[in-house]
């Protein structure tokens, strides 16, 4: 079931109305995607599908300790064996300057963090299981791997650092040379005297939560190849999200001009954050290349996709709050354990978690701040979310602690404390404008979605025979479209649109698709500004030799800038197509509308031109029609959404998100109390990123996002063991959900438009998240209430769960 | 990916797949339906020169015998799962296959021999064999060998089969006069291994009251253990009956297996639990 509707159209105790989709253009229309045939007749290519002649195949070398000296490598076995074509080593890259280290994505230094150079390959120490120690080419995969067993590493094994207790402990080693102590960043988000407040304040609970280390797993792993040309360029292809990002960092890193390097990304299976660029295997096939001449191709393995984790935080939080209910204080310090430091933008993530307070709620007085610590776990990268989800999951749990403590109704606690609608746009305490929004309607649309009283009903009816139904209604807030100054996260992008002879339209963009369908809702606003029907569009993204400059896709932007600026580029062409078809129409001053291939006069329907015929009466009879517009049809522009201040203000703090979605969720689960197992067996879901380009994808986007929430929630954990080896190498360790873990997915649109951008679109992507995270832990927790239990640590599964049951149990009921 | 070449073989007979074992030795890994050795390949955790294939051996199939059931080693779940027989006189085995995670796609390939072979403590068919009181055939160059198969799993991913050795067929004695058979499996989540399995064969007399009962508890500890569950003969089969057996079943955890999905004292709490239904289910 998907309603649409408007922020208004709920009447108090009435059922939701529902919006028919608007008639006419196809912006808001529910366009099936518009290229899906090639992927569902297997024609699409992937990175893997490309193939260039005499490619020789890369493995990775990767070490199996967490913490160690690497005293020396031999790689002479390996180089002995007739199907290896070269090997590599760390000494190989420093003694032959190969490359230098990788550019971060987002280096700490910005913030005035300590940072460190990472290399393709580890030169003297690995401070994680599986870092890259040495590489192989051979002729295959299969030969390139097996090769690995060949190379001897003669490691100094050193105690390793997994978690913050130990690596901020006095006397702990410090895990990067030249650091002070293994503390990255601490990052404080201070407004008003948080200890004096909670000292005023009724009532203060004071708790921990957990939020566990898990990962981002799309279908398709990554994989890079690397091609250098006989003119000395080089053209990169990667399952990527940041072509143009790329290209200057593998500049930067190879020492190469970035006009001599091309990248190319074809279509994607899945980004969710882990293709975001910083990684070894980059700039590794660009050296490997160069040395064997000839194009070297790496895929990476399930394994190799699963050491890269994310989000692991422990939250210590102190909330005040009067009896009423209302929030008065809240004083949070996070530590997140982002293991090895890598160059990818991962640690950013424990930044967001702390920005993000105090989430949607009115909260006068806040402090909240985050260590980042470097131990010897595996590297973060990004997931779908981006550390929102942290910030998500302890604000909701607090205000879910506060309604049972209070014995208030969870929904009339949210009520009391959220934004109000005439209240935005909303300066939050950490400098955060949130643009708009109505949380109260969407709580009313929630209440009724999942029958809110009804199941409180039947929860006490079950509750007296024994069985455990849960309930979890939480708020998500997901800042969207980044832009932080002095990195390579950009808030603006482009977009190029052409129109040929024939009345085809070419939309090329700085964004990417991960498989979103962003390029669809590209071609929807493009064909709608030209007039053309959707079949006559093309779009090309991915490509930095065709494609004008842009950031790629993260932080749900490609419709919010790249769809923006199409609307702009659109535009162009669609007004130099009125002004021709006025000139041959002769139509004077009036009007012309452009719909369905044709321009017509306003009001005189058979006054009309097809517009091919006017496109290629602009190329074809420039000189001899005075007055027709100049060719060519193409026009290049870019769009910057309102609302990002870079100017830091009194306390120093900027505002890079021009936007900011939201989401209410609700879930219903049963947990098993003697076995701790959980079935959902409602998920219910109002989401507003103002206006929707395509519904459709939107509700695709949300039924992933929100899935992989509840998966990252109550069966997703990559585990360590007692070394720091990694423990959930496969998908029979690492538990993703099935169709079968999750009920069919309710979910209502609400809409309210951004003042700050063109469309008055939102991120959308992202908002599922850490509401699905959110939702299913205070389910759970709300089911086991009777007996006494709180939970405080994240994944939800049934060991935990049972954990949780028993230790309230032993302390007679109290959680 | 699967590293390095190997031999490929598919001996079209039992004395063949056993000439082909005896000549492969160490260097021979025998595949049932693959569902275990090939990921193995593919992560590299084994690693062997001959891979001898028994999908042409002759060893499919389910059927009657003695009253009870004969069950080749590569008779695969979805074989059991479908076959009436195999429902009549030994459900819990039906039940079993029918339950198996990964879709048809695993059902059609895995085996029962195999996965007894491979003896994973988290997997669903040594716990049933054992509760089934099954035997397991093995042939070698020198002949036949039975073993029981509550003897036959000696530890996680040890099997008795000896070098040189095929598991050829397993057997299953004829069930007790209106018998009824009862398996539960617990998991974490859709795609999880299975953490604790139970399996019972109960007779249940005219007058309705239990005349037999063997209940074995797989996954728990590093292999399937029979529980005593004698008491229950003379009663009526109810949620008391099935409450009682609980604390024993607990008890018999002496050595509960740990992996990355759960450890060892929450399968050990989990494993009355799950007799607990095995029983009901039989009920």
């Amino acid at each position: 079931m998907t309603l649409v509707c408007s922020a208004d159209q709920i009447e108090e105790g009435g059922a939701i109305a529902v919006t028919e989709a608007p008639a006419g253009g196809y912006v808001g229309s529910r366009e099936t995607k518009h290229n899906g045939d090639l992927f569902l007749t297997g024609r699409a290519t992937y990175f893997n599908d490309v193939a260039l002649p005499n490619t020789a195949h890369a493995a990775v070398l990767r070490s199996p300790h967490a913490h160690a000296r690497i005293k020396s490598i031999d790689t002479s076995a390996a180089e002995a064996s007739p199907q290896v074509i070269a090997t590599l080593t760390g000494a190989d890259i420093q003694a032959g300057e190969l490359s230098g280290p990788i550019p971060f994505f987002i280096d700490p230094a910005v913030f005035g963090g300590q940072t460190r150079e990472n290399f393709p390959l580890a030169i003297d120490k690995v401070l994680m299981a599986g870092q890259p120690v040495a590489a192989v080419v051979a002729e295959t995969a299969a030969d390139a791997e097996a090769a690995l067993d060949l190379i001897t590493v003669d490691y100094e094994v050193l105690d390793p650092l997994l978690e913050p207790d130990e690596a901020l402990a006095d006397g702990a080693v410090v895990l990067n040379d030249g650091w002070d102590n293994n503390i990255v960043i601490t990052i404080p988000f201070v407004e008003g005297d948080a200890e004096a407040a909670l000292a005023e304040a009724d009532n203060v609970i004071e708790d921990t939560f957990y939020v566990h280390r898990h990962s981002t797993q799309p279908i398709e792993p990554r994989g890079n190849m690397a091609h250098w040309e006989t003119d000395g360029t080089l053209t990169f292809y990667g399952s990527i999200q940041n072509p143009h990002p790329l290209r200057l960092h593998l500049s930067q890193a190879l020492g190469v001009s970035e006009s001599g390097i091309r990248v190319i990304a074809p279509f994607v299976g899945g980004g969710l954050g882990l293709k975001m660029h910083g990684h070894p295997e980059e700039a590794l096939v660009c050296i490997l290349a160069k040395i064997v001449d000839r194009p070297v191709k790496w895929l990476e393995d399930r394994r190799e996709t699963l050491l890269i984790g994310g989000l692991e935080q422990k939250h210590t939080f102190k909330v005040g709050f009067s009896d009423d209910g209302t929030i008065t204080a809240l004083h949070n310090r996070i530590v997140a354990n982002i293991g090895m430091l890598g160059s990818a933008p991962g640690w950013g993530m424990a930044f967001l978690s702390a920005l993000g307070f105090p989430s949607g709620y009115k909260v006068p007085v806040t402090d909240v701040s985050v260590d980042v610590v470097t131990t010897n776990k595996g590297i973060w990268n990004a997931t779908r979310g981006y550390g929102k989800q942290g910030t998500n999951i302890v604000m909701e749990r607090m205000v879910d602690l506060i309604s049972r403590k209070l014995d208030l109704d969870r929904i009339a606690v949210r009520r009391r404390n959220m934004i109000t609608k005439d209240e935005f746009p909303y300066a939050t305490n950490s400098g955060l404008n949130i643009d708009s929004g109505d949380y109260h309607a969407a709580l009313d649309k929630l209440e009724v979605l999942i029958d809110y009283e009804g199941t409180k009903k039947e929860q006490a009816r079950l509750r007296e025979e024994g069985r455990y139904l849960g309930i979890g209604v939480t708020f998500e807030l997901t800042p969207e479209s980044a832009d932080i100054p002095g990195t390579i996260v950009g808030g603006f992008d482009s977009a190029q649109v052409k129109m040929d002879p024939s009345g085809n339209v070419t939309v090329l963009s700085g964004t990417t698709t991960p498989g979103s369908g962003n390029d669809t809702g590209l071609a929807q606003i493009v064909a709608d500004e030209v007039g053309v029907t959707l079949d006559k569009i093309t779009v090309i993204q991915g490509d930095t030799e065709t494609c004008p400059y842009g950031f790629g896709n993260y932080s749900g932007r490609s419709i919010v800038s790249g769809g923006n600026s199409a609307v702009l580029a659109g535009r162009d062409i669609g007004d130099k197509i009125r002004e021709g078809a006025a000139l041959l129409l002769e139509a004077g001053g009036e009007d012309i509308e452009l719909s369905e291939n044709m321009a017509r006069v306003a009001g005189a329907p058979d006054k009309a031109i097809p517009i091919p015929n006017v496109a290629e009466t602009i190329y074809t009879l420039n000189f001899a029609i005075p007055g027709i517009p100049e060719p060519p049809l193409e026009s290049t522009r870019v769009y910057k959404p309102e609302n990002i201040r870079h100017t830091p203000d009194e306390k120093g703090r900027i505002q890079p998100y021009p936007t900011y979605s939201y989401a209410m969720h609700g879930v219903v689960v049963e947990v098993d109390p003697e076995t701790g197992v959980v079935d959902i067996k409602k998920v219910g879901i109002v989401h507003d990123c103002g206006t929707m380009i395509n519904p459709l994808f939107i509700e695709g986007q949300m039924a992933g996002a929100v899935a992989m929430g509840i998966g990252n929630g109550f069966s997703e954990e990559l585990r360590y063991d007692e070394n720091g080896v990694p423990l959930s190498t496969r998908f029979k360790a690492y538990l993703m959900p099935r169709a079968g873990d999750l009920p069919p997915i309710e979910l209502v649109h609400q809409v309210t438009k951004s003042p700050f951008t063109l469309l008055g679109t939102k991120g959308a992507g992202e908002a599922g998240v850490g509401g699905g995270m959110s939702v299913i832990l205070n389910a759970v927790d709300d089911a086991l209430a009777p007996l006494g239990v709180t939970i405080r640590e994240l994944p939800v599964n049934p060991p935990n769960v049972l954990k949780a049951i028993n230790e309230a149990a032993s302390n007679g009921g109290q959680g | 990916m699967i590293k390095r070449r190997f031999t490929y073989q598919t001996p079209s007979s039992v004395d063949e797949a056993v000439a082909a074992v005896v000549e492969a030795g160490a260097d021979g890994e025998i595949v049932g339906g693959g569902t275990w050795v090939v990921p193995e390949m593919t992560h590299g955790v084994r690693d062997p020169r001959v891979v001898i294939d028994l999908r042409n051996a002759g060893l499919a199939g389910a059927a009657a015998s003695n009253g009870g059931l004969a069950v080749g080693a590569m008779t695969t779940y979805a074989e059991l799962a479908s076959s009436s027989v195999v429902q009549e006189r030994a459900g819990a085995l039906a039940t079993m296959a029918a339950g198996i995670t990964g879709g048809a796609q695993v059902r059609n390939q895995g085996t029962l021999g195999g996965s007894a072979c491979y003896a994973s403590p988290s997997s669903d068919a040594p716990g049933t064999l054992v509760g089934l009181d099954a035997t397991m055939h093995l042939r070698s160059g020198s002949g036949s060998r039975e073993v029981a198969a509550a003897d036959f799993f000696t530890g996680a991913f040890e099997g008795d089969v000896q070098d040189g050795e095929v598991l050829e067929q397993i057997t299953i004695p004829a069930p007790p006069e209106n018998a009824r058979f009862g398996h539960y499996k617990l998991k974490l989540v859709e795609s999880s291994w299975p953490i604790a399995t139970a399996t019972c064969v109960v007779g249940v007399g005219a007058d309705g009251a239990v005349t037999s009962a063997r209940l074995a508890v797989g996954g728990v500890n590093t292999t399937p253990y029979l529980v005593d569950v004698s008491g229950l003969v003379g009663s009526t089969l109810d949620g008391a009956a099935a409450e009682s057996v609980v604390e024993t079943v607990r008890a018999g955890a002496s050595d509960p297996y740990s992996d990355v999905l759960a450890d060892g004292g929450y399968r050990q709490q989990v494993s009355g639990v799950v007799a607990k239904r095995a029983l009901l289910a039989a009920s």
